[in-house]
């Protein structure tokens, strides 16, 4: 007789609600990634944690013109989320890497050692580096060409001519697949130009000028680093660090600071204003000081911008807690507290009175921002869209590239030559912050209209909003061979939003970006 | 100990409705209905996983063979066998739908296939996401798992009370413990 009892289906059905629910319960649930992300109650409130200024690098040793410089990319622990231990990977184990202060006409020789493990803990891959100085005009074979890649145990020296006006750059990775990834982890930092003219302005200088490099961060309970993807549209975190603290308390004396503030972040872009509504001064962007300064009450800054801001502490009494915020621009992805960035306390105490002013002219000879479009040779339209699950430029991706054995090229023109470049991006969806590696740019136009206030010098990378269509202008001095252009979203980027153009110099032939490969360890003198 | 079906007679014809004939005939309905869902999805995973797709082929193939056989009666130890193999390759779907398995391609292994290698690269350098090895569920693939519950719930029906007995248990500890494991992976 075949029969079952009540208890065989109570039995049976034990398995059959696990077999369905589990899965189910799996599928409602949400991304595995997000299961352990520390609670917000566990982060630190913000403005308790005591802001700080990135460590310096000085050379190993110096010639008659180039300083040598030495960095290992390697692991370390440090203490982001107080209590906690996060392992980062640091230029040097910190994060952000060390801050580089060079003098235009000195050239620099960075030797970068990759001592990072076999393979990254939790996303499985080898973690090859290919590190750009951005801002800078390198020969091609030390531009972090994303597909000359240094592995774990080989090492590379790049060669940075610094010969390009006084400004704000920054060094971080750009190896092909997981730029996102190893820049979160901490690879980046920044690096400092000065000259003559930036020198003797009496703007603020020496202990009145200070590195902000803002990033957004994700953790998970345990202190380790979250990255969360949002479907290939970025990585958004819940923690804004400013120079590795998250939300710090900066003590300010009664005068002007100057802050060059860089934004780090994989994808995340802001608009920074402070707590009462006061204006900032913006005295430089990008490429260097602008011709004359710009008051703002709010500045929107997209990844890998740089913009230097003065702010006048003397306005307020001492004792009083000035914060700066940050409205997100939209489609960013937000937690609590993102509206935050960092606090300045004002303090009565003593201070140097010494470069506490902002001139009315800066730097008027900064050469791309004295072209027209009259100037301009020809046009060339770039758009810039999502196309199935890859990010694209005019249709082409990085693979293109690489598939074209790194001949396929988005524009060829020649040396000297200005043009005009017309971004587009067609979507409401997202905006890109578009980088062109090697020159420096001008703004013609936004959407028609003329570029915003804090964009009025020059620049290497443009925010391209949504539904937006940007005119640049390029005069392709900087020198010549194959460069790329790409969205740093690192995002994006890592999902093909990255092309390549090429700089004809006549009869001259090119470095090409392969011609100094990384070698493998022991390294030899430096 | 014999099957407990006797659903033909010697001419091999049906004679009438006998215990058991409505479990046999979903159990066969069941295993058919699996065996053709693990064959449909053959084609879809060949460019991701061979290994995967010879799986899904496998199964499919031995699942409709299981069909054909049922109706002709099986040993206890065969049908015992049967649900030991359905009670795995559930486990394995649970699994595949909430656990990373170290044997699932990623989502976006497609897309990995997609570069081209990097020159002088060790590995592919590509990120993988905790998460990205959990298949999502699918119509097609609950309506499989449907299938074989069927399968198994009429399967075990068919075995004699003791044997049933055990094997209801085993069943339904299995069912505890994973409900067990996962809230302790939840908590």
């Amino acid at each position: 007789m075949v029969d079952l009892t009540r208890r065989d289906v109570a039995k049976l059905s034990l398995l059959g609600g696990a077999a369905v629910a589990l899965p189910l319960e799996r599928a409602i649930g949400g991304p595995a990634t997000l299961a352990n992300r520390i609670a917000t109650s566990a982060l630190p409130l913000p403005f308790t944690v005591p802001f700080a200024k990135p460590p310096a690098i000085w050379p190993v040793r110096s010639d008659a013109t180039t300083d040598y410089y030495r960095v290992s990319m390697e692991p370390a622990m440090t203490e982001i989320i107080p209590g906690l231990q996060t392992m980062v990977w640091g230029y040097n184990g910190s994060v952000p890497g060390p801050t580089f202060r060079v003098l235009k006409g000195r050239q620099s020789v960075v030797r970068q050692v990759n001592n990072l493990p076999g393979r990254h803990p939790v996303l499985d891959y080898t973690p090859w580096t290919s590190v750009h100085l951005h801002g800078s005009a390198s020969l091609p074979q030390y531009d972090g060409y994303a597909s000359d890649i240094c592995n774990p145990g080989q090492w590379k020296d790049y060669v940075y001519p610094n010969k390009q006006q006084a400004r704000t750059l920054w060094y971080h990775d750009h190896g092909v697949h997981h730029t996102a990834q190893n820049v979160f982890m901490g690879l980046a930092g920044m690096y400092i130009m000065t000259d003559a003219v930036e020198q003797a302005l009496p703007i603020p200088h020496g202990e009145y000028d200070v590195p902000l490099i803002v990033s957004d961060m994700m953790f998970n309970a345990d202190g380790s680093l979250l990255f969360n993807l949002d479907e290939d549209s970025g990585f958004y975190g819940d923690v804004i660090a400013v120079n590795g603290r998250p939300w710090p308390l900066m003590k300010v004396q009664r005068r002007k600071y100057r802050f060059r503030i860089l934004n780090a972040s994989v994808s995340r872009s802001y608009r920074w204003s402070l707590s009462d509504g006061r204006p900032m001064t913006v005295i430089a962007s990008d490429a260097g000081l602008m011709a004359a300064p710009r008051n703002v009450t709010s500045l929107r800054h997209a990844p890998a911008e740089r913009y230097e801001v003065v702010i006048d502490f003397a306005r307020y009494a001492p004792g009083t807690r000035i914060t700066l915020r940050n409205s997100s621009p939209k489609n960013n992805v937000n937690f609590a507290n993102v509206d935050k960035v960092m606090a300045f306390e004002v303090t009565g105490d003593p201070f140097d009175p010494a470069n506490n002013t902002v001139p009315a002219v800066l730097e008027p000879y900064q050469p791309v921002m004295a072209l027209t479009a009259a100037d301009s040779m020809r046009t060339r339209q770039f758009v810039f869209r999502r196309d199935g699950g890859e990010w694209v430029i005019n249709n082409r991706t990085w693979e293109d590239v690489v598939r074209s054995n790194f001949t396929l090229a988005l524009a060829t023109t020649n040396k000297n030559d200005v043009e005009t470049w017309e971004l587009r991006n067609p979507s409401g969806g997202w905006h890109h912050p578009i980088h062109v590696h090697l020159v420096d740019f001008k703004i013609l136009s936004r959407n028609g209209r003329p570029a915003q206030p804090w964009e009025q010098g020059a620049k290497d990378v443009v925010f391209l909003g949504e539904n937006e269509t940007i005119r640049l202008l390029i005069k392709f001095d900087g020198g010549f061979g194959k460069y790329m252009m790409h969205c740093h979203n690192l995002v994006h980027e890592d999902h093909d939003m990255m092309g390549q153009f090429v700089v004809l110099d006549g009869a001259n032939v090119a470095d090409d970006p392969f011609s100094v490969p990384a070698r493998n360890l022991p390294e030899t003198p430096l | 100990m014999a099957t407990t079906i006797p659903s033909v007679s010697s001419s091999g014809s049906i004679d009438e409705p006998l215990p058991g004939e409505g479990f046999v005939l979903a159990a066969a309905m069941g295993a058919a209905m699996a065996g053709v869902i693990h064959l449909v999805v053959v084609p879809g995973h060949w460019a991701v996983s061979a290994p995967m797709s010879a799986f899904f082929l496998g199964v499919g193939v031995a699942q409709l063979v299981l069909a054909a056989a049922l109706g002709r009666g099986l040993p206890d130890a065969v049908l015992v066998g049967v649900i030991s193999a359905h009670l795995a390759i559930m486990g394995l779907y649970v699994a595949s739908r909430t656990v990373d398995l170290p044997f699932v391609p990623p989502h976006d292994a497609a897309h990995e296939m997609e570069h081209l290698p990097v020159p002088g690269a060790v590995g592919n350098g590509i990120p993988t996401y905790p998460g990205s090895r959990v298949e999502p569920v699918g119509v097609l693939d609950l309506l499989c798992l449907v299938a074989e519950l069927v399968l198994v719930i009429s399967v075990a029906a068919l075995l004699p009370p003791r044997l049933r007995g055990i094997m209801t248990t085993v069943m339904a500890c299995a069912a505890v413990l994973a409900v067990l494991w996962r809230v302790w992976v939840l908590s």
